[in-house]
C-alpha cells in the first residue's frame, strides 16, 4: 500500500477509535518510538515504551502478534496494535464501567484494522 | 517456588523436591543435601502451585502454563509437547521483556494479555522477575484461573 494512502487510513481508523466507548486516546508511532500521529498528551502515553513493548512481543513470532493489553489493578489500559509500515498503535482505555471489557474491546479494534487490512502480519513478508 | 538452602542461605528452586511437606533437594551452589519441613504457608503455596498446572491440562479451553524466571529461565511448564523447551525458553524471554518494557509506561502495571497465533497469553510478575504465564484459547481467563491472573 502507497505510504501516503496508508497513513490516511490510518488516520482515518484512528479518528473511528476515538468515538469507542472507553478510549480516551491514540497515538501512533514507528518502531523507534517516535511520534507519526497522536490526539493525546504523550506524557500519558509513552511512545518509547510503546515501541519497545510490542517489538519484544513482534520478534515472538512475526506477523502472529495480533495486539497486547496492559492491564493496571482500575482496569485502565493500553492496547497496543501492530499495524502495516509496521508502526504500532498505542490505545489508552479508561478504567472499566463493569461493562465493557477491555478484551471485548481489543477485538473490537482487531476486528477494524484487519477490516482495513491495516494490522501487521499475514500479507506482510516476515522480518526480523 | 524458590527455597533457601539451610547451609548457605543460597536461593534454589525446587519444585519437583518437596515431598510430603519437606524440602528435599541438592543446594545448586553448595551441594548441600537439604532436608527440611516446610512452614504451613510455604506448604499450602506448593500445593497451590501444583493445583493450578494440574486444572491447566484438565481444562480444554486452556493451551498450558509455565513459569519464567528472568534469570534462571523457565522453571516449571506444562505446555504441549509440541512446543519445545527452547521455544517456551525463548516465548518467557520476551513476554517478561515486554512486561518490563510496559512497566515504564503503565507503572502499576498488575498483568497483560497478548494474543499471538490465535492463543491468548495471560502475563503477570509474581514477584521481582519471576513470571506466571497462563495460555488460552479464548480472549478472557475461565473464571477459576482469573484469581491468579488481574484482568
Amino acid at each position: 500500500m502507497n505510504q501516503e494512502i496508508l497513513f490516511k487510513e490510518i488516520q482515518s481508523v484512528i479518528q473511528s477509535m476515538t468515538t469507542l466507548d472507553r478510549v480516551s486516546g491514540v497515538v501512533l508511532v514507528d518502531h523507534n518510538g517516535s511520534i507519526l500521529f497522536k490526539n493525546i498528551n504523550t506524557s500519558i502515553l509513552l511512545p518509547k515504551s510503546i515501541a519497545a513493548c510490542a517489538k519484544s512481543l513482534l520478534s515472538i513470532n512475526t506477523g502472529q502478534f495480533k495486539y497486547a493489553a496492559l492491564m493496571q489493578q482500575d482496569h485502565s489500559s493500553i492496547l497496543i496494535f501492530p499495524v502495516q509500515g509496521p508502526t504500532f498503535f498505542g490505545v489508552l482505555v479508561q478504567a472499566a464501567d463493569g461493562h465493557n471489557p477491555t478484551s471485548l474491546l481489543a477485538q473490537k479494534i482487531q476486528t477494524l484494522l484487519t477490516d482495513k487490512k491495516l494490522l501487521y502480519g499475514g500479507t506482510v513478508s516476515k522480518r526480523r | 517456588m524458590i527455597l533457601f538452602c539451610e547451609d548457605c542461605g543460597q536461593k534454589n528452586d525446587s519444585r519437583t523436591g518437596i515431598t510430603n511437606g519437606r524440602a528435599v533437594f541438592v543446594c545448586s551452589s553448595c551441594g548441600y543435601q537439604n532436608n527440611y519441613l516446610l512452614s504451613p504457608s510455604r506448604q499450602s503455596e506448593s500445593q497451590s502451585d501444583r493445583d493450578l498446572f494440574s486444572a491447566v491440562q484438565q481444562d480444554g479451553r486452556m493451551v498450558g502454563a509455565f513459569m519464567y524466571d528472568v534469570k534462571k529461565g523457565v522453571t516449571k511448564a506444562g505446555m504441549p509437547v509440541q512446543l519445545q523447551s527452547e521455544d517456551i525458553q525463548n516465548l518467557g524471554k520476551r513476554l517478561s521483556r515486554g512486561f518490563e518494557k510496559g512497566l515504564v509506561a503503565l507503572p502499576r502495571l498488575c498483568s497483560m494479555t497478548v494474543l499471538i497465533a490465535d492463543k491468548y497469553f495471560f502475563v503477570t510478575r509474581q514477584n521481582h522477575g519471576l513470571y506466571l504465564i497462563l495460555v488460552a484459547n479464548t480472549p478472557d481467563l475461565p473464571e477459576h484461573f482469573s484469581r491468579y491472573i488481574v484482568q
